[in-house]
């Protein structure tokens, strides 16, 4: 897995960068190959066919982080986001084993036109070829990724991390889209690991609704309790790069991102105050 | 639209991470069944090192390549994490382009390589045969790995000598497993014999089956190596029923199952035979580890947790023959 990890020497060093696409472009190419992924995912749902098409947001997060990961290995200018966004996600329904039935090709190719604002295909021949290419794209996939398939997703320590120092529910929403940004937005899952991803989501929500976390009964911050080797240092690091990156993309996840750091989430009004206490007698986090 | 995609064919070759660089050398071919082509090759990158290749065939279908397969290779990789002794490694997938074959696609899956089976080692075994503690250790081995297999879900099916292997250490790995549905389509197609001898009664029978199929078929395999013959062998589904009765007695009519198209009446009924008579040799304890693990009832049959924690294995004493 250490073979997906990168530098930021080496994502400098991307193969775009050697056929002549700048650092700034590169991060639009993939925000722009994040946000059809996941209007894909979102036309998939209104379509109706047989099947249910209802991806859920971890097959749209191991799409994303396959597609980072392909562009660490195939220039942008060779392949184009809507080349690459059927196969991934196809690929990443597949993988979802909480879904039995895959997605077929078919509405795959439907919802393409739909996010992309591009008539339906009825010639038979034109369709033909463009689901041999989505084949074709999903074995170049697979070469590249190596059948190294299974993606650790940051939204599971979130929420363990959640639990842990008992935030309300608005404030584990929040994080968890974080995390889903972070994928969208950046390319945090090519250089950190899902842990401390995890942890500068959770971290920055509190920061931005103004929530101190003491420090637990053993004297520990909360983030060392998901991984021992995050430190305050390296989350103030990520934060400073995750709101770099997101000044620099027009996005649509801006408004809500913002809304998110405005509304001062985690109110703690939130929670009855009985059943408040009695979470927090039972955690190793005393009350702040 | 296809000229574009030979396009990403040939560049392929060029991009893409291991494919340009031959990375293992094909020597042999050391077995052919219904799971595939295995090959023993040389692995250039690690000199003196040996690797098993399992060439197989995949079948693409409309929607590409098979989600079984997907998940069944990646749950392989999965396990080999865990790093588990008495399960082969698994190093390493190499996939070939769709060539002028579109619909089918080649996957070779590599894996650690071990000279020898159980089949072979028990063959090769000079008289009076294996030891009780080589008995007993082997078995708790097939136990451990099966144990860990059954705990991620995986059942094996298809235990026998010939997938259990056995390292120049003494140490057992079991080979082999987690592949069954990408061939079950594969499998129509092939009329690769496939042993009955170690199949347990519900599958025989075409119920439906979970983890104790394999217990069954440690149980077959241990007395197998008391005696150094097989226990059951029969070549029908019904020959083999019979064989089985004949040692672990008919089951009573209250016992057999439902809606099956067998019928309890079409079997003789044999009644069952002291497992002390055909294991002349065993201790007791093995012989009540036998019978748990050999029980028509597969609710009724040990699981391999519960087997580890046998008497047979837990016992210090060394109980004289």
């Amino acid at each position: 897995m250490e073979r997906w990890y990168f530098t930021k020497e080496q994502l400098e060093n991307s193969p775009s960068r050697k056929c002549g696409i700048n650092s700034h472009t590169e991060h639009c190419l993939r925000h722009q190959a994040a946000t059809l992924i996941e209007n894909m995912s979102q036309s998939l749902q209104n379509i109706s066919a047989k099947t249910p098409n209802r991806l859920s947001q971890t097959c749209v997060h191991t799409a994303l982080v396959y597609m980072h990961r392909f562009y660490m290995c195939h220039s942008f200018t060779r392949f184009q986001p809507n080349t690459i966004a059927p196969p991934v996600l196809l690929l990443a329904d597949k993988m979802d084993f909480d879904r039995e039935e895959a997605l077929l090709i078919e509405d795959l190719i439907h919802a393409a036109e739909i996010s992309q604002s591009l008539p339906r295909i009825t010639v038979t021949g034109q369709y033909k070829g463009q689901v041999e290419d989505i084949i074709l794209h999903e074995n170049l996939l697979l070469q590249t990724l190596g059948f190294n398939l299974d993606i650790e997703h940051p939204h599971k320590h979130v929420l363990k991390a959640c639990t842990l120092i008992r935030v309300p529910e608005d404030v584990v929403l929040s994080a968890q889209f974080m995390a889903s940004c972070s994928a969208h937005l950046t390319t945090m899952c090519l250089q950190y690991k899902p842990t401390l991803v995890a942890c500068f989501s959770l971290y920055l929500v509190l920061k931005w609704a103004n929530w101190e976390i003491p420090l637990s009964c053993e004297g520990r911050t909360w983030f060392t309790y998901i991984d021992d080797e995050v430190t305050e240092d390296k989350l103030v690091e990520l934060t400073r790069e995750f709101l770099d990156d997101f000044d620099k993309l027009p996005s649509k996840l801006k408004d809500k991102i913002n809304a998110i750091r405005s509304r001062k989430v985690g109110r703690k009004t939130k929670l009855k105050e009985g059943k408040l206490k009695r979470k927090l007698e039972e955690s190793v986090f005393p009350i702040s | 639209m296809y000229e574009y995609a030979t396009d990403t064919i040939h560049s392929l070759n060029m991009d893409s991470l291991d494919l340009g660089d031959k990375k293992y050398d094909e020597l042999c071919q050391i077995g052919c069944g219904a799971y595939g082509t295995v090959f023993k090759a040389r692995d250039l990158q690690n000199p003196g090192n040996y690797v098993a290749m399992k060439k197989l065939r995949v079948k693409l279908n409309e929607d590409g390549m098979p989600m079984s397969t997907l998940r069944e290779i990646s749950i392989l990789k999965q396990l080999d994490s865990f790093e588990h002794p008495n399960i082969v490694r698994f190093y390493d997938v190499i996939h070939q382009n769709i060539l002028s074959d579109e619909r089918h696609l080649t996957v070779y899956l590599i894996f650690e390589h071990v000279d020898q089976d159980l089949g072979s080692y028990m063959e090769r075994c000079p008289p009076p045969g294996l030891s009780v503690t080589k008995v007993k250790e082997l078995t708790r081995q097939m136990l451990c790995g099966v144990d860990f297999l059954h705990s991620h879900r995986i059942i094996h099916r298809d235990l026998k000598p010939q997938n259990l292997l056995i390292t120049k250490a003494g140490g057992l790995k079991i080979a082999d497993f987690g592949l069954a549905k990408t061939f079950d389509y594969d499998m129509m197609l092939t009329s690769v014999v496939v042993t009955l001898w170690y199949r347990a009664p519900e599958i025989l029978l075409n119920l439906g089956y979970g983890t104790p199929v394999d217990i069954w078929s440690i149980g077959c395999v241990m007395a197998e190596m008391w005696r150094l013959i097989p226990l059951f062998c029969a070549s029908t589904e019904v020959e083999q029923l019979k064989c089985i009765f004949r040692v672990i007695g008919t089951p009573s009519m209250n016992e057999w199952p439902d809606n099956i198209p067998l019928l309890w009446s079409s079997f003789e009924q044999y009644s069952k035979v002291a497992f002390s008579s055909i294991f002349q040799d065993c201790c007791s304890k093995a012989n009540s580890l036998l019978e748990n693990m050999l029980t028509f009832n597969p609710a009724h049959r040990i699981s391999a947790a519960e087997a580890l924690e046998h008497p047979f294995f837990t016992d210090r004493e060394n109980e004289p023959l």
